[in-house]
């Protein structure tokens, strides 16, 4: 199935773009999707969407649709779905 | 509650006229207290339209001194004001525009000693702190004393915007129970952005006070200038939150 990872903060300016598809396995919860992000690209943006102990950084606001997912191991993604992950801001 | 007065009613007669507001809304803001905390790139734009706005009594915290670094942003320090406190240069501007203003100026940016007598002041927060451990005080706090709290906060040309209501919507502890690791600082900012989240900011604050239209309670704004696109995002209530799940 085809999913939207929309991202945003610092998280989109070290991935150099704000959306990306990842092509993911029928049934993939938002977890093992951000962890799929996660296996593609370098150490520094694994820091960001994953803690010490791989699961999804507390820090980040994900959302699918628009409505948050506070359990990200407990949400199954459907195709076509848009995961949004807010990197914490605090300019001001 | 003080009646608003005839030059006031002239001065805010175009806004009075909003559907849900009128000169009840008018009336609540004039006998309302606003901290803002910092008067940075987006404090001093929500100071200044809560000032144009009528709001009776600004509590304005900000340590230091204006830089030329502050320039592009910080739309309350002036190029003469350089090397002065950047309160003082805040408070001189906001009084300009409007002299009825009743303004408590804070040389100290928020601590956590000195949160919960800032808090106090105040019947609302708008939090513009460029540090999370600042905003994690005043949160606390507003969440501690039981009053709204505006959570406004840009970086490059994204920003976001929500309302805290205490025992009503999620906190800030609910939404990043410890602090990012990641976030430094200093950001890439124009004034053009802190600006305009600013006014939304502003906004949010003048509707909770007046008590009309829809704010963001439970919701989360999402603004991406570079696009121009704006999303709003239903947020949850953390059931363990340190901060709000006993309050
Ligand atoms: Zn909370």
């Amino acid at each position: 199935m085809q999913v939207t990872v929309r991202c945003s903060g610092q998280l989109r300016a070290a991935l150099e773009t704000s959306s990306l598809g990842l092509d993911l396995p029928a049934g993939t919860t938002v977890a093992e999707a951000i962890a799929a992000m996660a296996d593609d690209h370098g150490a520094r943006i694994r820091s960001m969407l994953l803690d010490d102990s791989g699961a999804v950084q507390r820090t980040l606001v994900v959302a699918v649709g628009s409505a948050q997912v506070t359990d990200p191991t407990a949400h199954s993604l459907a195709d076509g779905d848009t995961l949004t992950v807010l990197h914490p801001i605090s300019g001001g | 509650m003080h009646p608003l007065t005839d030059e006031e009613r002239a001065v805010y007669e175009w806004q009075m006229w909003s559907p849900g507001f009128g000169e009840d809304g008018q009336r609540r803001l004039k006998n309302a207290s606003v901290l803002v905390s910092r008067c940075g790139g987006l404090g001093s734009v929500v100071a200044y339209e809560l000032a144009a706005a009528g709001v009776g009594r600004l509590v304005l915290a900000h340590a230091g001194v204006v830089k030329p670094s502050d320039l592009n942003r910080q739309l309350l320090m002036t190029h003469a004001w350089l090397g002065r406190p950047r309160v003082e240069s805040a408070r001189r501007r906001l009084l300009e525009l409007n002299p009825r203003l009743d303004i408590v100026a804070v040389q100290e940016n928020v601590s956590e000693e000195n949160a919960a007598g800032l808090v106090a002041q105040a019947d609302l927060t708008v939090d513009c702190a460029p540090l999370f451990s600042e905003r994690f005080a005043m949160n606390r706090q507003s969440v501690a004393q039981a009053k709204p709290i505006v959570e406004c906060a840009m970086y490059d040309l994204e920003a976001t915007i929500t309302t805290v209501v205490p025992g009503r919507t999620p906190c800030l502890a609910c939404l990043h129970p410890s602090e990012p690791p990641q976030w430094k600082r200093e950001f890439p900012v124009f004034g053009a952005v802190s600006g305009t989240v600013g006014c939304m900011a502003a906004m949010e604050a003048i509707k909770v006070i007046a008590g009309f239209g829809d704010p963001l309670l439970g919701r989360m704004a999402q603004i991406d200038l570079r696009d121009m696109s704006f999303r709003t995002f239903d947020l949850q209530r953390d059931e363990s939150c340190p901060v709000c799940a006993s309050a």
